[in-house]
């Protein structure tokens, strides 16, 4: 204590304090101490405060807003057709333009006056918008990248470019149908793009973030590669170069004859790929919206929004003999050289009376399938009988689904042997009264290439990743037995008859340098509520080849033609065309002697 | 060579006072390269450099002669007034404000930094003059009160309201240390009491500076009813968030998120101590400012110890600088005060301010040097 005195003194000697100046330095000497023991010590406090007392709270709100989260949405995978190389379906980035509110000094009219002006919009849209939207608006969705970068050039406030994904279909309307598209948001909504939606569409995945003052985002170390959350890409079973022929093909051929619409499918005789899928008229999937928009309008088969093989329901006509033909064969009481009688062409059924074409007599079971009797296959449905033929049709997958891996994909309808009663049992054994779709027609025609067993037809092959990885074989539901492998081989040289015999019906399908076999099918339209109609034919050929060891099957409907109305003069020809072009995509031999300069150039 | 009789029995308290500046200039610039600052790499490189310069400089002034400067002392003062004077034509417009001296393309200098020392030096003189050493009358306090008004006049037209309370604050240390008559003090208490509104009123408080009153009157609760936007909290916010989240022992400089995201306002220079306080925690900050009360008393000891009356106002001049910049820094940081731009002294980036405060020990250490001297 002695020494701190001494100190005092000392000070208040310097300090030329008098007698009273002693007690007055201690005291200023005291006040200045105390001075920075209060301030020290309140700063140490407040310290303590926030950083022991309140530190929790003080934490999550700063580590708030240091912390971001963000969805990454992955990119949705490409589809590719059966050979690697062609993109159907591709993402790409596509910039957008958006408006994210301005600064109170900024004059929104002008703005909006250089917005329009940039982007080729109406001013008075741009002006409603940059107004009235306090925060946010998209101003124009996918421009060109040059235009993209124009706008930023001109840095305009509030104003920026963002980079979306567009869903783009190289190749138009090829295929579009089956593709189907992909909505605004992201969502594969028809064909294709809905049907493998889960394994096309990448996942979204959440990534945290550190954030910095200019809010740009900072990965940390410890974080796995974020991007790896792109869907798969998709390998169809389709050909382009197969399902360019038929689309064609079926082009020239609507042309032709003025019809309404036209469907084709073709169908890999021995594992039930879709080679190729068409819908006339065709679906652009890059302007789903103009050509999707009117739902609510009843389908009379012409809008291009529908995958007709898949959805159109209608009764096939004659080539539902097929049907008939391998049930009569398969039960054993018939074989293709059964006598059956064609009436002359003249019969009735039930109360009403009908009439064929070719007026046949008494004949085989397979001149009767070459000559499209319809007498004389009623009386084959009344020799089968209803349980038989019903089980035969079910077992072909009538009335039920085929198994494709599209979505939309119609049943059909198969009435009860109840309901087919007496007159129903004979018109379904010439193919009316029951109604399926073109899919299922391509279906049992490749179930009696395939010695009898019936697969589901598949459009996709495998997904692969990226870096060309295979993720997944596409697996089909399982095989079923529809008829025994004698049974389908005996049908196959009747239908070959019906093609190769210049009388048959389906000559004209006949290709130029291959054997091949099929039925054709004439059908009245059945409009809903009119009944059928006198003048409207469905014309349908389906077929395959080679006749003796078969590679496709083709079927063909042409819808509504105006010129001729006959399966054999409308749609055989349709598939001669396509099996001219496809067969040698496929490398098939010709199985027949060449005649001709043409001829010998398709051989080859 | 008498200046160096004494040397084996140099004080504790130089050393200790030494020791504090050269460990605070050392954790100073340990910290900048952790400031979350952009550019930390050359703010690093040039901080080095005017440390080294200040440490020099420091040392300079601590040997030399001390009537030097008891003799230069009008000379550094009328210096310091000249420059503040042409700083306003001539300065380098930062931030609306013209407070730097352009030298060359990347260094600048700080006029209103080199006035602090130089204003103890001046005052110190005035006062060790004087004949009458009494506790002064109001009358005999006009002439410093000129000297120390004339400085933050210049000072707040720059303008640059942190640095002026802190000479306004230092002046008056030095002047109420050299004592002053109760009623005086009482009156120019009341004097800038007046003052303020009047400021206040008269807008020689600009608008940016009256908005940050209002911000630091809502976050601290005293009037919730203000209207301040939420871009005006939010530096001060991000900066208490990064305190608080320094918590008993720190983050350490990987972990202290908020300081590596550059969240932090003015993150190296008037809100250097945020991430500190993230980074190191309670318990570094205790450290801290233990370091600074010990340069502090240090001085004190020193100022006690001086010969002459010149050399006890110097070092009570010198603690007032670091003080109150420390004091008012850090409670700004901490919300104590509204936000005014102001330095922490050794840990903030910056030469004039690095120099300076080196400048105010160098002069205090000094004062304990030569105290054998006649």
């Amino acid at each position: 204590m002695s020494s701190i005195r001494a100190l005092w003194h000392r000070i208040a000697e310097r300090m030329g304090g008098g007698a009273s100046g002693d007690g007055a330095v201690l005291l200023r000497m005291a006040l200045v101490l105390a001075a920075v023991g209060v301030g020290f010590g309140w700063v140490v406090a407040q310290a303590a405060v926030y950083q022991l007392s309140d530190s929790r709270i003080l934490t999550e709100r700063g580590e708030a807003r240091v912390n971001a989260s963000f969805a990454i949405q992955g990119r949705r995978g490409d589809v590719l057709d059966r050979t690697g190389r062609r993109l159907l379906a591709v993402t790409v980035p596509s910039p957008s333009i958006a408006f994210y509110g301005a600064p109170y000094y900024v004059d929104r009219r002008e703005l909006s006056f250089a917005l329009a002006e940039a982007l080729g919009l109406e001013p008075e849209d741009v002006v409603r918008k940059v107004i009235a939207e306090e925060s946010f608006a998209m101003l124009k969705r996918h421009v060109t990248p040059e235009d993209a970068a124009a706008i930023e050039r001109l840095a305009l406030p509030g104003v920026r470019v963002i980079q979306e994904d567009r869903r783009f279909y190289p190749l138009e309307d090829v295929l579009g149908s089956t593709l189907g598209y992909v909505t605004k948001s992201g969502q594969g909504a028809a064909g294709l793009e809905a049907s493998y939606d889960a394994l096309l569409r990448g996942s979204n995945r959440v990534v945290s973030v550190l954030r910095d003052s200019a809010r740009r985002g900072f990965y940390n170390d410890t974080m796995s590669d974020p991007w790896a959350v792109d869907g798969a890409n998709l390998v169809l079973s389709v050909d382009a170069q197969v399902q360019l022929a038929l689309e064609s093909e079926l082009i020239a051929k609507v042309a032709e004859e003025q019809a309404l619409a036209a469907m084709g499918i073709v169908l890999d005789a021995r594992t039930f790929e879709v080679l190729g899928m068409a819908s006339l008229p065709a679906l652009d999937p890059n302007r789903f919206e103009t050509q999707c928009g009117d739902t609510d309008k009843v389908d009379d088969g012409t809008s291009p929004c529908r995958n007709k093989v898949v959805s159109y329901v209608y009764e096939i006509g004659s080539i539902g003999k097929l049907f008939t033909l391998s049930a009569a064969i398969e039960s054993g009481r018939m074989s293709p050289d059964s006598l059956v009688d064609g009436h002359l062409g003249s019969c009735a059924v039930g109360t009403f009376r009908i009439t064929d074409v070719h007026r046949m007599g008494v004949g085989t079971l397979s001149d009767a399938t070459m000559y499209s009797s319809n007498c004389a296959f009623k009386d084959v449905a009344l020799r089968v009988g209803p349980e038989l033929l019903r089980d035969t049709f079910e077992r072909f997958g009538l009335g039920r689904g085929t198994g494709i891996d599209l979505p939309g994909a119609a049943a059909g309808h198969l009435p009860s042997i109840k309901a087919w009663g007496s007159t129903g049992l004979q018109t379904a054994g010439y193919g009316y009264g029951y109604s399926t779709t073109l899919l299922h027609v391509a279906t049992a025609m490749a179930t009696i290439t395939n010695d009898g067993v019936r697969l589901a037809p598949r459009v996709a092959r495998e997904a692969r990743t990226r870096s060309d990885e295979v993720v997944r074989r596409l697996d089909a539901p399982p095989p079923v037995r529809v008829v025994s492998a004698d049974t389908a081989r005996k049908v196959r040289e009747v239908l070959a008859r019906v093609v190769m015999d210049p009388h048959g019906t389906g000559r004209k399908a006949r290709p130029t340098a291959w054997s091949a076999a099929g039925k054709t099918g004439t059908a009245r339209v059945n409009v809903v509520n009119q009944g059928y109609t006198a003048d409207r034919y469905l014309c349908s050929f389906v077929g395959f080849a080679p006749a003796e060891d078969p590679r496709i099957v083709v079927a063909i409907t042409v819808i509504d033609p105006k010129v001729n109305h006959y399966g054999g003069t409308v749609a055989a020809p349709v598939f001669k065309g396509v099996a001219d072009r496809v067969l040698p995509i496929l490398g098939v031999e010709p199985t027949l002697p060449v005649e001709g300069r043409l001829a010998k150039a398709v051989a080859h | 060579m008498k200046a160096y009789r004494d040397a084996a029995q140099l004080s504790p308290a130089i050393w200790t006072g030494a020791v504090a500046v050269v460990v605070l200039v050392i954790v100073g610039l340990l910290n900048l390269s952790n400031a979350g600052a952009a550019a930390v790499e050359r703010f690093h490189q040039t901080q080095v450099l005017w440390v080294v310069l200040s440490l020099l400089a420091a040392a300079a002034v601590a040997v030399v002669d001390m009537r030097f400067f008891e003799q230069l002392a009008g000379l550094f003062y009328w210096i310091g007034i000249a420059l503040l004077v042409l700083v306003l034509p001539f300065g380098k417009e930062v931030n609306h404000a013209h407070r730097w001296f352009a030298i060359g393309d990347f260094a600048s200098f700080q006029p209103s930094e080199f006035m602090k020392p130089a204003l103890v030096l001046y005052l110190s003189r005035f006062f060790h003059g004087e004949r009458n050493p009494e506790r002064y009358t109001l009358r005999a306090l006009l002439k410093p009160l000129g000297y120390v008004l004339l400085p933050v006049a210049l000072i707040m037209m720059e303008p640059d309201l942190g640095t002026s309370l802190v000479v306004i604050a230092v002046g008056f240390s030095v002047m109420f240390f050299q004592g002053i008559r109760l009623r005086s003090f009482l009156i120019l208490l009341g004097i800038i009491l007046l003052t303020v509104p009047l400021a206040w009123e008269f807008d020689v408080i600009q608008p940016y500076q009256k908005q940050r009153v209002y911000t630091w009157l809502h976050m601290s609760g005293a009037a919730e009813n203000v209207k301040v936007s939420a871009d005006r909290t939010m530096q001060p916010e991000q900066a208490l968030w990064a305190v608080g989240s320094g918590r008993l022992l720190g983050k350490g400089t990987e972990d202290a998120i908020q300081s590596r995201m550059r969240r932090l306002p003015e993150a190296h220079t008037d809100y250097i101590i945020a991430s500190f306080a993230e980074q190191r925690g309670f318990l570094g900050c205790v450290l801290l400012l233990g370091l600074y009360a010990a340069l502090t008393l240090s001085l004190l000891v020193l100022a006690v110890r001086a010969r002459e009356r010149f050399g006890v106002l110097v070092s009570v001049g010198a603690v007032a600088i670091v003080f109150w910049q420390v004091v008012f820094n850090i409670g700004m940081v901490l919300g104590i005060f509204p936000v005014v731009g102001l330095t922490l002294p050794f840990l903030s980036y910056g030469g004039s301010s690095m120099l300076s405060s080196m400048l105010a020990v160098g002069l205090a250490l000094n004062s304990g040097l030569h105290r054998g001297q006649v």
